[in-house]
């Protein structure tokens, strides 16, 4: 990637990460001296079995998590030895997330959702950038319903527009077509896809949906906590390919791999060829 | 099903301990009041084994049949010593004592009385000592007239020994003693009574210059059959005097103070009772949420084939067993709250003896309460519990599904204006039926209220979201929308608070109320410049007579109390020695007639009792003065005057004939009114007056200020019950409070996960929990305040015509009492905020 734009900012980037979870006899490598780069404006998926590290890579790029040694930086700021408090107003202003699970507030309306991030600020909301992600997300319409009054996808339009209404610097996705049908997903999917060409957003997805990924500029293969490879301009039978290698190595794994989705979904595979 | 109940419950220890807390506190205070009044029965009831200790037969006055409703001493009439000597040559007699006793009250090495609050303080004769329940163990018997011996306990206090010299106010007046001797009562068990012990000439002199006693006791010769005995004494006395034997006179006494005690019983478990009521909405509240909580997993034990009964019994398993955690460890605290306040009494001087009975009946009453109030309180969530359908509930859909409100504003609605019709009827009857009657509609109002609040809270979370908003910004906002989330759960949180905010605010304004009309009554109608009164103690029939021999004192009016009885009901009476006493202390107005006529035997009566009787100035009645058996004789009304409620008594009788109908040893006054000289210096007279009353210790002169004050403290005694009322359920609402905001924001563990995510510090999580908190318990204070000043206003109300004229509600007190409630809703979130703000974000994320 980086060989690819020398010139291009970063909006994030790891360096030697690494992440052991438990002490001496039960510890396991999460994350093993990963070093990787996240260009502005890029949509990089993050695939990999069960286990491989992905999610754990996710959090700790996002400030969820902390690592056990390495560095993260998203966009100017080292996060690494910085505070709960110092973290959490770094995620404020520079992180967005999308989850699996839409984690909308179900007390608030969908505009309050989508707004939460700058009212938690105290900031002023931005009306025109607002208007525009409603509408790119197609759910103005639904602004004063409850969370429980939408459809899954609908609730996950609305995580997205709350993601990117603050202008983040970078925004994760955990798994966002998860709990989705093929044409909600679809529909997610190429927000995410056009914002990241259109307006220049810098996205990171998780997902084991070859499918999902192959919306994306480039997918990353993590296994055992390392980076083993990687693709650019993927599509989803290159990726199902490569996924399938994990398979003759580790066995047990693969069968964990949300594959079944693919199998489903031929119409969505057919139209991510293009991509 | 019992291994998943029991996992469940174990699994959740701090749950299941929050929530047994507050069964705790109530069954706490059951047995608290179980094992103290048991401690102190016990402690009397060893007294009045004491002092029957060789009473073969007693001898006593009858009485009269229309007292025969208040079987006390006071109402029955003294007998004549002289009947001693007719029941000693009774064959069966082995020895006759008459017993010469009253109150005999021992100056201390400081001048102030020996005395206990509250407990007697008793003088016998050498005489009546007929049995060893005292015994000398130094020095030696009081033999003299200035001789005296003291009980061990009272001359602890007293801080004087053996010979010292002091005074002594016994009978009327006071007398300079020596104490020559210590005794030792009852081993030591006095219940708080101080005892001194007279030489028989000055014991005849003091109690009984009237030769007449209250009792004359018998002890048989070994072998004699007591009720052979006492029919033989029957048999000489005449019909003024009875005799009954040893072991009735004390199944009487002891069931004078079984009543007693019944009835302070009564007053604790009282308490106890609103701390259960309140407590039962706090487990009702944990359950619930409980069972919301784990609709999943009960949907997985039924479609795992297990019955709706199962799910609903290991529900219910879960709560008998919280009920049997909060009944042992409320039984114990229970028993550790009775040890400290005996300690506590014994400290004071109440003496009690060893130990603290704690009977069967205590533990099983403990126990019951606890298991019957929990499990009564968890059985709606319970039985809801096993409705769950297993479909809906696998699908991870909460089962707190709001459900309508409707029928139960409804319901709370008809219950509020059937409690204020209740209560508006109430003020018109009287008596007994006035007294039900606005209990129950102050009841009945009370429940319509709670079970409004659900309703009642969506107006003020929408007056206050504005405000919250402004303030605190978008956790203000979170906080409104998180307290109209579940309303019925943030009503019945906010209940324990409004119960215990409407207790101290009705007895707020009833006592302020109280208050003010005692400071009206004292400006509008006293006109004396002094004051003197015993306390709680009557003052002795002397003090009157040195406050007369002070200079520049022109009018006292010594005040005592008795009844008259016409056709059987009795009225209260208060006695004047000369009507320009009357006239120069108080500002009394003559209706009718003249209160002079009262120097010719005639008596006074008020209006009200005139219009209600129809008497007229001049008309004669047949009246029995006094409590004592006695035969009616006719009473002139030579005047009518106005009642004021207060100082004036339905009958204002001659002073002569007050004491013609009191015995000796009953003769006392409750206030003295004492009217200066025109002129005199008001400092000078008081330090003379002080002066004067000096030997009597117990006496205090107050100015109209100082009397204004007195006065007003006793009536804040008064709330001081209702305060520790308020503190109980307090503790209870913050309990209840930590639970519920400790369960909402667990079941909100994802909800938080995001907002911390997305750029929430731990600080404004922590703000919004603890504003949600504070929302509920305003709303509680809001509504407490709203329904106890309206109960006040009613049972001021109800009382307006007894003497509490004026309405004063106490602002700054309620002012207060909201503001506090601000602090209490920030210090029990403080726990559950505590713990929201330290939530791991990724756990939160992930948390299904």
């Amino acid at each position: 990637m980086t060989s690819t734009a020398p010139a291009a900012a970063l909006a994030a980037r790891a360096i030697n990460l690494t992440k052991i979870y438990g002490k001496a006899d039960t510890q396991v490598v999460a994350l093993d001296q990963v070093s990787v780069d996240f260009p502005s404006g890029q949509f990089t998926a993050i695939m990999g079995p069960s286990g491989s590290g992905k999610s754990t890579l996710m959090h700790c790029l996002a400030g969820l998590d902390r690592a056990t040694s390495g560095q993260v930086i998203i966009g100017n700021d080292d996060l690494s030895g910085l505070g709960d408090k110092r973290l959490t107003l770094l995620r404020r202003k520079q992180v967005g997330f999308i989850f699996q699970a839409y984690n909308l507030v179900p007390t608030l309306n969908a505009k309050e959702n989508i707004t939460l991030p700058m009212d938690i600020a105290g900031a002023k909301v931005d009306q025109k950038w607002f208007d525009t992600i409603v509408d790119t997300v197609g759910i103005r319409d639904r602004l004063k319903h409850k969370p429980n009054e939408l459809s899954g996808g609908q609730q996950q339009r609305v995580a997205c527009a709350r993601a990117f209404a603050s202008k983040p610097t970078i925004v994760f996705a955990d798994e966002p077509t998860g709990n989705l049908d093929s044409k909600a997903s679809a529909a997610v999917l190429e927000f995410l896809q056009q914002s990241a060409r259109t307006m220049g957003q810098t996205i990171v997805m998780v997902t084991h949906d070859p499918n999902a990924a192959s919306y994306a500029d480039h997918v990353l293969f993590l296994a055992d906590g390392r980076i083993v490879d990687r693709m650019d301009r993927p599509n989803a039978e290159r990726v199902l390919e490569r996924m399938k290698r994990f398979d003759s190595f580790t066995g047990a794994q693969a069968t964990s791999l949300d594959s079944p989705t693919l199998a489903a979904d031929s119409n969505a595979t057919t139209d991510a060829k293009d991509h | 099903m019992f291994r998943v109940m029991w996992r469940n419950a174990v699994g959740h220890k701090l749950r299941l301990l929050l929530t047994a807390l507050s069964i705790v506190l109530g069954v706490a205070f059951v047995t608290g009041s179980f094992v103290l009044t048991d401690t102190m029965k016990s402690a009397f009831n060893s007294m009045v084994d004491g002092s029957y200790k060789n009473v073969d037969v007693v001898v006593r006055g009858t009485q009269s049949a229309a007292m025969n409703q208040q079987n006390s001493f006071s109402s029955r009439s003294t007998i004549p010593i002289d009947l001693t000597g007719s029941i000693r040559n009774i064959p069966g007699v082995q020895s006759v004592s008459p017993s010469i006793t009253g109150t005999a009250i021992l100056i201390d090495k400081d001048g102030a009385a020996v005395r206990n609050a509250g407990a007697p303080n008793l003088g016998f004769s050498l005489e009546s000592l007929h049995n060893d329940s005292f015994v000398l163990f130094n020095g030696r018997l009081p033999m003299a007239d200035n001789e005296i011996a003291v009980e061990e306990k009272t001359l602890e206090k007293s801080g004087l020994s053996v010979g010292s010299t002091t005074s002594m106010v016994a009978g009327h007046s006071a007398h300079p003693v020596t104490i020559v001797g210590v005794m030792r009562y009852n081993n030591g068990v006095t219940a708080g009574a101080t005892m001194v012990i007279l030489a028989p000439s000055a014991a005849r002199q003091y109690f009984a210059p009237d030769h007449t006693v209250l009792t004359i006791e018998v002890t048989a010769l070994p072998g004699t059959n007591e009720d052979q005995l006492r029919d033989r004494i029957a048999a000489v006395l005449p019909a003024s005097a009875e005799a009954v034997t040893g072991h009735k006179a004390q199944q009487e006494d002891k069931a004078a103070l079984g009543q007693m005690f019944t009835i302070l019983n009564a007053v604790l478990l009282g308490f106890a009772l609103v701390a259960l009521f309140v407590s039962s909405f706090i487990i009702y509240n944990t359950f619930a949420m409980i069972v919301a909580q784990r609709s999943r997993e009960m949907a997985l034990l039924r479609a795992l084939g297990a019955k709706r009964t199962q799910v609903t019994r290991s529900i219910l398993g879960e709560s008998i067993l919280v009920g049997l955690v909060g009944a042992t460890v409320g039984l114990g605290l229970g028993i550790l709250i009775a040890w400290s306040l005996k300690t506590l009494l014994q400290h004071w001087g109440m003496e009690l003896g060893e130990g603290l009975p704690i009977r069967l009946l205590t533990i099983m009453v403990a126990y019951s309460v606890g298991v019957i109030v929990t499990v009564l309180s968890a059985l709606v969530p319970a039985w809801r519990a096993g409705k769950a359908a297993p479909v809906q509930a696998m699908r991870g859909e909460s089962a707190a599904t709001a459900r309508r409100l409707t029928l139960r504003t409804v319901v709370a609605v008809l219950m509020l204006g059937a409690g204020v019709a209740l209560t508006l009827g109430a003020l018109q009857t009287s008596g007994a039926t006035k007294a039900s009657l606005l209990g129950g509609g102050i009841a009945v109002m009370t429940l319509g209220t709670l079970g409004l609040t659900p309703v009642l809270l969506v107006p003020y979370i929408w007056l206050l979201a504005g405000l919250q908003r402004k303030v605190f910004g978008s956790m203000g906002k979170l906080a409104t929308l998180n307290s109209r989330r579940n309303l019925r759960r943030s009503a019945l949180t906010s209940m324990a608070l409004i119960v215990g905010v409407m207790a101290v605010c009705a007895g707020g304004v009833f006592f302020s109320s109280y208050k003010a009309s005692i400071s009206q009554i004292v400006d509008d109608r006293l006109t004396a410049d002094f004051v003197l009164t015993g306390g709680m103690a009557p003052v002795p029939p002397g003090v009157a007579e040195a406050a007369r021999g002070v200079d520049s004192v022109a009018h006292v009016w010594a005040l005592s109390g008795t009844s008259v009885s016409v056709n059987g009901k009795q009225k209260g009476a208060i006695s004047v020695s000369d009507p320009a006493d009357v006239q120069a202390n108080l500002n009394v107005t003559v209706v009718n007639g003249s209160l002079d006529t009262l120097r010719q035997g005639q008596v006074a009566v008020t209006d009200t009792l005139a219009s209600e009787q129809g008497w007229k100035v001049g008309q004669t009645v047949n009246a029995t003065v006094g409590l004592q058996a006695k035969q009616p004789q006719p009473l002139t009304i030579g005047a009518i005057v106005q009642d004021d409620k207060a100082f004036l008594a339905p009958f204002i009788i001659p002073e002569k004939l007050y004491l013609d109908n009191t015995p000796f040893i009953f003769q006392t006054n409750y206030m003295i009114l004492v009217k200066a000289k025109p002129g005199s210096d008001p400092a000078t007279l008081k330090t003379d007056l002080s002066t004067a009353v000096k030997p009597y210790s117990i006496v205090s002169v107050d100015d109209r200020e100082g009397f204004r004050k007195s006065m007003n403290k006793s009536v804040d005694t008064g709330l001081i019950a209702i305060y520790a009322l308020l503190v109980l359920t307090i503790v209870i609402a913050i309990l209840g409070i930590i639970n519920t905001m400790a369960l909402a924001t667990f079941e909100r563990t994802r909800e938080i996960g995001l907002l911390r995510a997305i750029g929430t510090t731990r600080w404004q999580v922590r703000l919004a929990v603890t504003l949600e908190s504070i929302v509920v318990t305003t709303f509680g204070a809001l509504i407490g305040v709203i329904l106890g000043i309206m109960v006040g206003v009613i049972l001021r109300e109800s009382v307006s015509k007894s003497g509490i004229t004026t309405l004063a509600i106490p602002w700054l007190q309620i002012v207060f009492v909201l503001i506090a409630s601000v602090i209490i809703g920030a210090l029990a979130a403080v726990w559950p905020s505590f713990r929201a703000g330290r939530m791991n974000v990724l756990n939160a994320i992930s948390t299904e």
